[in-house]
Protein backbone atom coordinates (compact mmCIF):
# COMPACT_ATOMS: atom_id res chain seq x y z
CA UNK A 1 0.00 0.00 0.00
CA UNK A 2 2.41 2.39 0.80
CA UNK A 3 4.81 1.41 -1.57
CA UNK A 4 1.26 2.35 -4.23
CA UNK A 5 1.33 5.41 -2.44
CA UNK A 6 4.83 6.47 -3.46
CA UNK A 7 4.79 5.55 -7.39
CA UNK A 8 1.55 7.77 -6.86
CA UNK A 9 3.45 10.80 -5.58
CA UNK A 10 6.34 10.17 -8.45
CA UNK A 11 3.83 9.04 -11.27
CA UNK A 12 1.39 12.11 -10.25
CA UNK A 13 -2.28 12.10 -10.02
CA UNK A 14 -5.09 14.54 -9.62
CA UNK A 15 -8.25 14.98 -7.52
CA UNK A 16 -11.05 15.44 -9.89
CA UNK A 17 -14.77 16.87 -9.22
CA UNK A 18 -17.67 15.61 -11.73
CA UNK A 19 -20.30 17.55 -11.36
CA UNK A 20 -23.57 16.23 -13.24
CA UNK A 21 -26.93 14.00 -13.26
CA UNK A 22 -25.37 10.60 -14.68
CA UNK A 23 -21.85 10.21 -13.03
CA UNK A 24 -22.80 6.49 -13.13
CA UNK A 25 -22.91 6.92 -16.96
CA UNK A 26 -19.62 9.17 -16.95
CA UNK A 27 -17.22 6.68 -15.16
CA UNK A 28 -18.30 3.85 -17.14
CA UNK A 29 -17.59 5.59 -20.45
CA UNK A 30 -14.34 6.93 -18.83
CA UNK A 31 -13.46 3.40 -17.96
CA UNK A 32 -14.41 1.89 -21.28
CA UNK A 33 -12.17 4.79 -22.96
CA UNK A 34 -9.02 3.11 -21.16
CA UNK A 35 -9.14 5.64 -18.17
CA UNK A 36 -8.12 4.40 -14.68
CA UNK A 37 -9.69 5.99 -11.72
CA UNK A 38 -9.47 5.34 -8.36
CA UNK A 39 -10.62 6.44 -4.99
CA UNK A 40 -14.21 6.97 -6.52
CA UNK A 41 -15.94 9.33 -3.47
CA UNK A 42 -19.79 10.23 -4.18
CA UNK A 43 -19.86 13.34 -1.83
CA UNK A 44 -23.43 13.51 -2.84
CA UNK A 45 -26.23 12.94 -5.64
CA UNK A 46 -24.91 14.94 -8.53
CA UNK A 47 -21.12 15.39 -7.00
CA UNK A 48 -18.16 12.79 -7.57
CA UNK A 49 -14.56 13.04 -6.45
CA UNK A 50 -11.89 11.06 -8.19
CA UNK A 51 -8.24 10.66 -8.69
CA UNK A 52 -6.72 10.00 -12.35
CA UNK A 53 -3.54 10.63 -14.26
CA UNK A 54 -2.76 13.83 -15.59
CA UNK A 55 -1.98 12.47 -19.16
CA UNK A 56 -5.29 10.85 -19.34
CA UNK A 57 -7.16 14.11 -18.21
CA UNK A 58 -7.54 14.84 -22.09
CA UNK A 59 -9.33 11.66 -22.80
CA UNK A 60 -12.11 13.01 -20.90
CA UNK A 61 -13.20 15.35 -23.15
CA UNK A 62 -15.08 13.31 -25.24
CA UNK A 63 -16.88 11.56 -22.19
CA UNK A 64 -17.95 15.42 -20.92
CA UNK A 65 -19.58 15.98 -24.61
CA UNK A 66 -21.59 12.93 -24.10
CA UNK A 67 -22.84 12.81 -20.92
CA UNK A 68 -22.58 16.85 -20.14
CA UNK A 69 -20.78 16.20 -16.79
CA UNK A 70 -18.75 19.04 -15.86
CA UNK A 71 -15.25 18.44 -14.70
CA UNK A 72 -12.73 20.66 -12.60
CA UNK A 73 -9.16 19.57 -11.43
CA UNK A 74 -8.91 20.33 -7.84
CA UNK A 75 -5.24 18.95 -6.97
CA UNK A 76 -2.68 18.24 -8.33
CA UNK A 77 -0.11 16.07 -7.05
CA UNK A 78 3.63 14.81 -7.78
CA UNK A 79 6.91 15.64 -9.11
CA UNK A 80 5.70 16.56 -12.00
CA UNK A 81 3.85 19.37 -10.75
CA UNK A 82 6.63 20.86 -8.37
CA UNK A 83 9.02 20.70 -11.19
CA UNK A 84 6.56 22.61 -13.05
CA UNK A 85 6.25 25.02 -10.30
CA UNK A 86 9.71 25.03 -9.62
CA UNK A 87 10.05 26.40 -13.61
CA UNK A 88 7.93 29.14 -13.12
CA UNK A 89 10.25 30.55 -9.78
CA UNK A 90 13.04 30.46 -11.27
CA UNK A 91 14.97 32.77 -8.78
CA UNK A 92 13.61 31.10 -6.01
CA UNK A 93 15.44 28.04 -7.32
CA UNK A 94 18.56 30.08 -8.51
CA UNK A 95 18.49 31.42 -4.96
CA UNK A 96 18.41 27.36 -3.57
CA UNK A 97 21.30 26.73 -5.80
CA UNK A 98 23.29 29.61 -4.74
CA UNK A 99 22.71 29.00 -0.82
CA UNK A 100 24.00 25.32 -1.50
CA UNK A 101 26.85 26.66 -3.48
CA UNK A 102 28.01 29.02 -0.67
CA UNK A 103 27.68 25.97 1.87
CA UNK A 104 29.99 24.01 -0.25
CA UNK A 105 32.54 26.44 -0.63
CA UNK A 106 32.40 27.74 2.86
CA UNK A 107 33.15 23.93 3.83
CA UNK A 108 35.86 23.76 1.80
CA UNK A 109 37.46 26.49 3.00
CA UNK A 110 40.04 26.10 5.65
CA UNK A 111 38.54 28.42 8.90
CA UNK A 112 41.35 27.61 12.01
CA UNK A 113 44.95 26.10 12.15
CA UNK A 114 45.68 24.46 15.16
CA UNK A 115 49.56 23.64 16.18
CA UNK A 116 50.04 21.42 18.74
CA UNK A 117 53.32 19.17 19.95
CA UNK A 118 55.57 22.53 20.27
CA UNK A 119 57.52 23.30 23.53
CA UNK A 120 59.90 25.01 22.65
CA UNK A 121 59.08 26.30 18.98
CA UNK A 122 56.94 29.27 18.56
CA UNK A 123 53.39 28.57 17.28
CA UNK A 124 53.73 31.75 14.91
CA UNK A 125 57.05 30.67 13.44
CA UNK A 126 55.43 27.09 12.69
CA UNK A 127 52.07 28.96 11.55
CA UNK A 128 54.14 31.11 9.40
CA UNK A 129 55.64 28.99 7.72
CA UNK A 130 52.84 27.27 6.50
CA UNK A 131 51.54 30.61 5.47
CA UNK A 132 54.70 30.60 3.26
CA UNK A 133 54.04 27.05 2.01
CA UNK A 134 50.49 27.84 1.17
CA UNK A 135 48.84 26.89 4.37
CA UNK A 136 46.71 30.03 6.00
CA UNK A 137 42.92 30.41 6.60
CA UNK A 138 41.03 31.28 3.63
CA UNK A 139 42.26 28.94 1.30
CA UNK A 140 40.26 26.19 -0.28
CA UNK A 141 41.22 22.88 1.17
CA UNK A 142 41.05 20.97 -2.09
CA UNK A 143 44.34 22.96 -3.36
CA UNK A 144 47.05 22.27 -0.66
CA UNK A 145 49.38 19.63 -1.35
CA UNK A 146 49.61 18.25 2.71
CA UNK A 147 53.01 16.54 1.14
CA UNK A 148 54.74 19.49 -0.21
CA UNK A 149 53.62 21.96 2.79
CA UNK A 150 55.10 19.29 5.66
CA UNK A 151 58.48 19.38 3.65
CA UNK A 152 58.51 22.77 3.50
CA UNK A 153 58.02 23.28 6.97
CA UNK A 154 60.30 20.72 8.07
CA UNK A 155 63.25 22.60 5.37
CA UNK A 156 62.23 26.24 7.43
CA UNK A 157 62.17 24.77 10.62
CA UNK A 158 65.43 22.96 11.69
CA UNK A 159 64.12 22.29 15.33
CA UNK A 160 61.19 19.95 14.18
CA UNK A 161 61.65 16.54 13.20
CA UNK A 162 57.82 15.04 12.12
CA UNK A 163 55.50 17.23 10.96
CA UNK A 164 52.07 16.12 10.22
CA UNK A 165 48.89 17.99 9.05
CA UNK A 166 45.39 16.69 9.50
CA UNK A 167 42.11 18.11 8.04
CA UNK A 168 39.41 17.54 10.36
CA UNK A 169 36.48 19.82 8.58
CA UNK A 170 36.84 23.05 8.10
CA UNK A 171 40.25 22.94 10.82
CA UNK A 172 43.88 21.91 10.42
CA UNK A 173 45.65 20.24 12.74
CA UNK A 174 49.47 20.97 12.83
CA UNK A 175 51.30 18.23 14.67
CA UNK A 176 54.91 18.45 14.97
CA UNK A 177 57.69 16.45 17.13
CA UNK A 178 60.73 18.84 17.82
CA UNK A 179 64.40 17.21 17.69
CA UNK A 180 66.82 17.03 20.51
CA UNK A 181 69.35 19.49 19.37
CA UNK A 182 72.59 19.33 20.06
CA UNK A 183 74.63 21.44 22.62
CA UNK A 184 75.95 24.74 21.10
CA UNK A 185 79.85 24.16 20.72
CA UNK A 186 81.45 27.07 22.09
CA UNK A 187 83.67 29.08 19.76
CA UNK A 188 86.79 28.74 21.64
CA UNK A 189 89.26 30.51 18.83
CA UNK A 190 86.95 33.69 20.21
CA UNK A 191 88.74 35.61 22.34
CA UNK A 192 86.05 36.64 25.42
CA UNK A 193 86.16 38.22 28.90
CA UNK A 194 84.02 37.15 31.53
CA UNK A 195 82.69 40.16 33.35
CA UNK A 196 79.87 41.12 35.91
CA UNK A 197 76.40 40.93 35.41
CA UNK A 198 75.55 43.12 38.58
CA UNK A 199 77.30 44.26 41.66
CA UNK A 200 78.02 41.88 44.33
CA UNK A 201 80.36 40.14 47.02
CA UNK A 202 81.82 37.13 45.42
CA UNK A 203 81.34 33.60 46.94
CA UNK A 204 82.66 31.34 44.51
CA UNK A 205 85.24 31.55 41.79
CA UNK A 206 86.17 28.96 39.54
CA UNK A 207 88.38 29.66 36.52
CA UNK A 208 88.77 26.73 33.67
CA UNK A 209 90.46 28.88 31.43
CA UNK A 210 91.72 32.62 31.00
CA UNK A 211 92.91 34.57 34.26
CA UNK A 212 90.69 35.39 37.06
CA UNK A 213 91.44 38.75 38.42
CA UNK A 214 89.05 38.21 41.68
CA UNK A 215 88.72 36.40 44.72
CA UNK A 216 86.63 35.57 47.47
CA UNK A 217 84.57 38.17 49.35
CA UNK A 218 85.43 40.77 47.27
CA UNK A 219 83.08 43.36 46.20
CA UNK A 220 82.12 43.60 42.55
CA UNK A 221 81.04 46.04 40.09
CA UNK A 222 78.52 45.77 37.69
CA UNK A 223 80.29 45.69 34.06
CA UNK A 224 83.86 44.89 35.66
CA UNK A 225 85.62 42.12 33.96
CA UNK A 226 85.85 38.89 36.34
CA UNK A 227 88.15 36.35 34.32
CA UNK A 228 89.86 38.03 31.72
CA UNK A 229 90.77 36.32 28.11
CA UNK A 230 93.80 38.05 28.39
CA UNK A 231 96.87 36.11 29.43
CA UNK A 232 100.16 37.95 30.82
CA UNK A 233 103.67 37.01 31.84
CA UNK A 234 105.59 38.13 34.75
CA UNK A 235 105.96 41.31 33.75
CA UNK A 236 102.48 42.03 32.75
CA UNK A 237 102.64 41.74 29.14
CA UNK A 238 99.68 40.37 26.81
CA UNK A 239 101.15 36.83 25.49
CA UNK A 240 98.11 35.47 24.17
CA UNK A 241 93.90 35.59 24.15
CA UNK A 242 92.00 32.75 25.39
CA UNK A 243 87.87 32.39 25.30
CA UNK A 244 87.40 32.46 29.29
CA UNK A 245 85.44 29.49 30.73
CA UNK A 246 84.63 29.87 34.45
CA UNK A 247 81.87 29.75 36.78
CA UNK A 248 81.38 32.72 39.25
CA UNK A 249 78.60 33.04 42.13
CA UNK A 250 78.20 36.02 44.11
CA UNK A 251 75.66 37.31 46.55
CA UNK A 252 73.91 40.50 45.71
CA UNK A 253 70.98 42.19 47.21
CA UNK A 254 67.44 43.26 45.88
CA UNK A 255 66.38 46.42 47.71
CA UNK A 256 62.78 48.04 47.80
CA UNK A 257 61.78 51.16 49.87
CA UNK A 258 58.27 51.76 50.57
CA UNK A 259 56.76 54.89 53.34
CA UNK A 260 53.46 54.83 53.90
CA UNK A 261 51.95 57.84 55.77
CA UNK A 262 49.11 56.91 58.24
CA UNK A 263 46.72 59.12 56.29
CA UNK A 264 46.54 56.39 53.75
CA UNK A 265 45.66 57.15 49.71
CA UNK A 266 44.38 54.81 47.91
CA UNK A 267 42.23 53.86 44.86
CA UNK A 268 38.97 52.93 44.89
CA UNK A 269 36.20 52.14 42.27
CA UNK A 270 33.96 54.81 42.20
CA UNK A 271 31.07 52.01 40.44
CA UNK A 272 31.12 54.65 37.07
CA UNK A 273 31.91 52.01 34.30
CA UNK A 274 32.38 51.99 30.79
CA UNK A 275 31.91 49.28 27.65
CA UNK A 276 33.65 48.90 24.75
CA UNK A 277 32.46 45.44 22.81
CA UNK A 278 33.67 44.79 19.39
CA UNK A 279 34.25 42.01 17.07
CA UNK A 280 37.60 41.52 16.04
CA UNK A 281 38.13 39.57 12.54
CA UNK A 282 41.47 39.70 11.23
CA UNK A 283 42.73 42.87 13.30
CA UNK A 284 39.65 44.72 12.42
CA UNK A 285 37.43 46.12 15.10
CA UNK A 286 34.31 45.80 14.49
CA UNK A 287 32.53 47.67 16.92
CA UNK A 288 28.72 46.50 18.82
CA UNK A 289 29.07 49.60 21.54
CA UNK A 290 31.95 52.09 22.13
CA UNK A 291 31.69 54.33 24.95
CA UNK A 292 33.73 57.43 25.47
CA UNK A 293 35.73 57.48 28.18
CA UNK A 294 36.24 60.84 30.30
CA UNK A 295 37.37 59.04 33.35
CA UNK A 296 40.40 60.51 34.46
CA UNK A 297 42.23 57.47 36.00
CA UNK A 298 40.45 53.87 35.52
CA UNK A 299 41.24 50.38 35.68
CA UNK A 300 40.94 48.30 32.36
CA UNK A 301 40.14 44.74 32.27
CA UNK A 302 40.09 43.07 28.69
CA UNK A 303 37.61 40.28 28.60
CA UNK A 304 37.90 37.82 25.00
CA UNK A 305 36.08 35.07 23.76
CA UNK A 306 36.41 32.91 20.53
CA UNK A 307 32.84 32.86 18.94
CA UNK A 308 31.93 29.12 18.89
CA UNK A 309 29.72 27.04 17.12
CA UNK A 310 28.76 24.49 18.56
CA UNK A 311 31.95 23.23 18.94
CA UNK A 312 33.26 24.72 15.78
CA UNK A 313 35.45 27.62 16.88
CA UNK A 314 35.34 30.48 14.73
CA UNK A 315 38.43 32.92 13.43
CA UNK A 316 36.49 35.93 15.45
CA UNK A 317 37.25 37.10 18.79
CA UNK A 318 34.71 38.75 20.83
CA UNK A 319 36.49 41.35 22.79
CA UNK A 320 34.64 43.17 25.51
CA UNK A 321 36.59 45.94 27.38
CA UNK A 322 35.34 47.19 31.06
CA UNK A 323 36.39 50.85 32.48
CA UNK A 324 36.00 51.01 36.25
CA UNK A 325 36.26 54.59 37.24
CA UNK A 326 38.76 54.81 39.92
CA UNK A 327 39.41 58.06 42.52
CA UNK A 328 41.69 58.59 45.34
CA UNK A 329 40.56 58.31 48.87
CA UNK A 330 42.19 59.00 51.99
CA UNK A 331 41.76 57.08 55.18
CA UNK A 332 43.70 57.14 58.51
CA UNK A 333 45.31 53.85 59.35
CA UNK A 334 47.47 52.70 63.02
CA UNK A 335 51.54 52.02 62.36
CA UNK A 336 51.04 47.86 62.32
CA UNK A 337 48.21 48.40 59.36
CA UNK A 338 50.52 50.74 57.26
CA UNK A 339 53.38 48.22 58.19
CA UNK A 340 51.57 45.38 56.45
CA UNK A 341 50.98 47.54 53.58
CA UNK A 342 53.84 48.74 52.96
CA UNK A 343 55.83 45.32 53.16
CA UNK A 344 53.28 43.89 50.67
CA UNK A 345 53.76 46.67 48.13
CA UNK A 346 57.42 46.20 48.85
CA UNK A 347 58.01 42.35 47.91
CA UNK A 348 55.29 43.03 45.04
CA UNK A 349 58.29 45.28 43.68
CA UNK A 350 60.88 42.93 44.17
CA UNK A 351 59.14 40.13 42.94
CA UNK A 352 58.75 42.11 39.37
CA UNK A 353 62.39 42.07 38.79
CA UNK A 354 63.99 39.20 41.03
CA UNK A 355 64.74 36.80 38.26
CA UNK A 356 63.20 33.22 38.81
CA UNK A 357 67.06 31.21 38.63
CA UNK A 358 68.06 32.75 41.89
CA UNK A 359 68.13 31.39 45.22
CA UNK A 360 66.99 33.38 48.07
CA UNK A 361 69.26 33.11 51.17
CA UNK A 362 68.48 36.03 53.20
CA UNK A 363 65.48 38.12 53.70
CA UNK A 364 65.96 41.50 55.98
CA UNK A 365 63.37 43.87 57.31
CA UNK A 366 64.10 47.32 58.13
CA UNK A 367 61.50 49.26 59.52
CA UNK A 368 61.47 52.91 60.75
CA UNK A 369 58.53 54.81 62.15
CA UNK A 370 57.68 58.33 63.32
CA UNK A 371 56.05 61.47 62.22
CA UNK A 372 52.86 59.77 61.23
CA UNK A 373 54.85 57.38 58.38
CA UNK A 374 55.95 54.14 58.68
CA UNK A 375 59.12 53.60 56.42
CA UNK A 376 59.99 49.80 55.53
CA UNK A 377 62.97 48.97 53.96
CA UNK A 378 63.06 44.94 52.34
CA UNK A 379 66.22 43.48 51.44
CA UNK A 380 66.39 40.37 49.33
CA UNK A 381 69.84 38.77 49.76
CA UNK A 382 70.61 35.92 46.98
CA UNK A 383 72.92 33.79 45.55
CA UNK A 384 73.25 33.91 41.41
CA UNK A 385 75.65 33.42 39.36
CA UNK A 386 76.65 36.79 37.94
CA UNK A 387 79.00 35.48 34.81
CA UNK A 388 78.67 37.50 31.33
CA UNK A 389 80.17 36.84 28.29
CA UNK A 390 81.85 39.98 26.62
CA UNK A 391 84.38 39.78 23.56
CA UNK A 392 87.35 41.36 23.61
CA UNK A 393 88.38 43.84 20.68
CA UNK B 1 -33.48 -26.74 -22.69
CA UNK B 2 -30.48 -26.38 -25.74
CA UNK B 3 -28.48 -23.18 -23.55
CA UNK B 4 -28.49 -25.75 -20.84
CA UNK B 5 -26.29 -28.21 -23.26
CA UNK B 6 -24.48 -25.33 -24.62
CA UNK B 7 -23.59 -24.64 -21.01
CA UNK B 8 -22.69 -28.25 -19.75
CA UNK B 9 -21.07 -28.54 -22.61
CA UNK B 10 -18.73 -25.37 -21.38
CA UNK B 11 -17.60 -26.84 -18.47
CA UNK B 12 -16.72 -30.06 -19.35
CA UNK B 13 -14.72 -29.00 -21.80
CA UNK B 14 -13.30 -26.14 -19.36
CA UNK B 15 -12.86 -28.12 -16.96
CA UNK B 16 -10.65 -31.04 -19.51
CA UNK B 17 -8.47 -28.09 -20.71
CA UNK B 18 -8.28 -26.16 -17.42
CA UNK B 19 -9.52 -22.99 -18.79
CA UNK B 20 -10.47 -20.56 -16.00
CA UNK B 21 -14.88 -20.29 -15.73
CA UNK B 22 -14.63 -16.84 -15.51
CA UNK B 23 -13.08 -16.68 -19.08
CA UNK B 24 -14.83 -19.50 -20.77
CA UNK B 25 -18.40 -18.23 -19.32
CA UNK B 26 -17.77 -14.71 -19.12
CA UNK B 27 -19.17 -14.64 -15.66
CA UNK B 28 -17.37 -12.13 -13.34
CA UNK B 29 -14.45 -13.53 -10.64
CA UNK B 30 -15.68 -11.94 -7.14
CA UNK B 31 -13.15 -11.71 -4.66
CA UNK B 32 -13.77 -10.66 -1.08
CA UNK B 33 -11.37 -9.55 1.66
CA UNK B 34 -13.81 -9.67 4.88
CA UNK B 35 -16.48 -7.84 4.57
CA UNK B 36 -14.47 -4.38 3.75
CA UNK B 37 -13.59 -4.94 0.66
CA UNK B 38 -14.54 -6.53 -2.22
CA UNK B 39 -13.11 -7.03 -6.08
CA UNK B 40 -15.76 -7.88 -9.30
CA UNK B 41 -13.12 -9.06 -12.18
CA UNK B 42 -14.82 -8.95 -15.77
CA UNK B 43 -17.22 -6.22 -14.58
CA UNK B 44 -19.30 -4.43 -17.37
CA UNK B 45 -19.90 -1.23 -15.52
CA UNK B 46 -21.71 0.38 -13.08
CA UNK B 47 -25.70 1.08 -12.81
CA UNK B 48 -25.94 2.72 -9.72
CA UNK B 49 -23.26 4.65 -6.95
CA UNK B 50 -24.42 5.86 -3.74
CA UNK B 51 -23.17 5.44 -0.35
CA UNK B 52 -25.17 2.62 0.66
CA UNK B 53 -26.06 0.66 -2.39
CA UNK B 54 -23.86 0.03 -5.45
CA UNK B 55 -24.94 -1.60 -8.39
CA UNK B 56 -22.45 -3.28 -10.76
CA UNK B 57 -23.74 -4.73 -14.11
CA UNK B 58 -21.92 -7.87 -14.86
CA UNK B 59 -21.88 -11.12 -16.96
CA UNK B 60 -24.24 -12.66 -14.68
CA UNK B 61 -27.06 -10.26 -14.08
CA UNK B 62 -26.66 -7.17 -12.08
CA UNK B 63 -24.32 -7.34 -8.70
CA UNK B 64 -25.95 -5.81 -6.22
CA UNK B 65 -23.81 -4.46 -2.81
CA UNK B 66 -25.52 -2.81 0.04
CA UNK B 67 -23.16 -1.50 3.30
CA UNK B 68 -21.80 1.76 4.85
CA UNK B 69 -19.50 4.28 3.44
CA UNK B 70 -19.18 2.98 0.50
CA UNK B 71 -16.49 3.51 -2.08
CA UNK B 72 -14.73 2.51 -5.30
CA UNK B 73 -11.36 2.47 -4.90
CA UNK B 74 -10.51 1.68 -7.94
CA UNK B 75 -11.93 1.36 -11.34
CA UNK B 76 -10.76 0.33 -14.56
CA UNK B 77 -11.70 -2.11 -17.58
CA UNK B 78 -10.70 -4.99 -16.24
CA UNK B 79 -11.74 -4.93 -12.74
CA UNK B 80 -13.14 -3.01 -9.74
CA UNK B 81 -12.45 -2.60 -6.61
CA UNK B 82 -14.80 -1.47 -4.32
CA UNK B 83 -14.37 -0.82 -0.03
CA UNK B 84 -16.82 -0.32 2.35
CA UNK B 85 -18.46 -2.09 5.49
CA UNK B 86 -20.92 -4.67 3.57
CA UNK B 87 -23.96 -5.99 4.64
CA UNK B 88 -25.15 -7.52 1.46
CA UNK B 89 -24.07 -9.17 -1.60
CA UNK B 90 -27.33 -9.98 -3.96
CA UNK B 91 -27.78 -11.39 -7.61
CA UNK B 92 -30.69 -9.80 -9.86
CA UNK B 93 -31.10 -11.34 -13.16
Amino acid sequence: MSKKNSMEFINGYIIVKAEGLNTEKFINMAVNNGINLWDVERIDFTTTLFKMRYYQYGMLREVVKKTGVKVKIIKKTGIHFIYKKALRRKIFILGIGVFLAIIIYMLNIIWQIEISGNKTVDSKLIYESAKNAGLKEGNLKYKLNIRDIEDSILKDIKELSVVTIRLEGTKVRIEVVERKMPPSILNLNEPMNIIAAKDGIILKVSTYMGKSLIKEGDYVKKGQILISGILTDNQNLPVRLVHAIGDVTAKTWYESVKEIDLNYKYEERTGRVCKKVYYNINDKKIYLKNDNIDFQKYDKIIDKKLLKIGTLKMPVEMTTEYYYELAYKYKTIDYDEAYKIALNEAENEIKQYLPKDVKIIDKKIEKTMGNNKVKVRLLYVAEENICLMQAIK
Amino acid sequence: MQKNNINNFKSRLSESLDIPKDVSFGVPNIKMTGNIEITIENHKGIIEYSQNILRINSGCGIIKISGKDLEIKEINQEYITIKGIFDGIEFIY
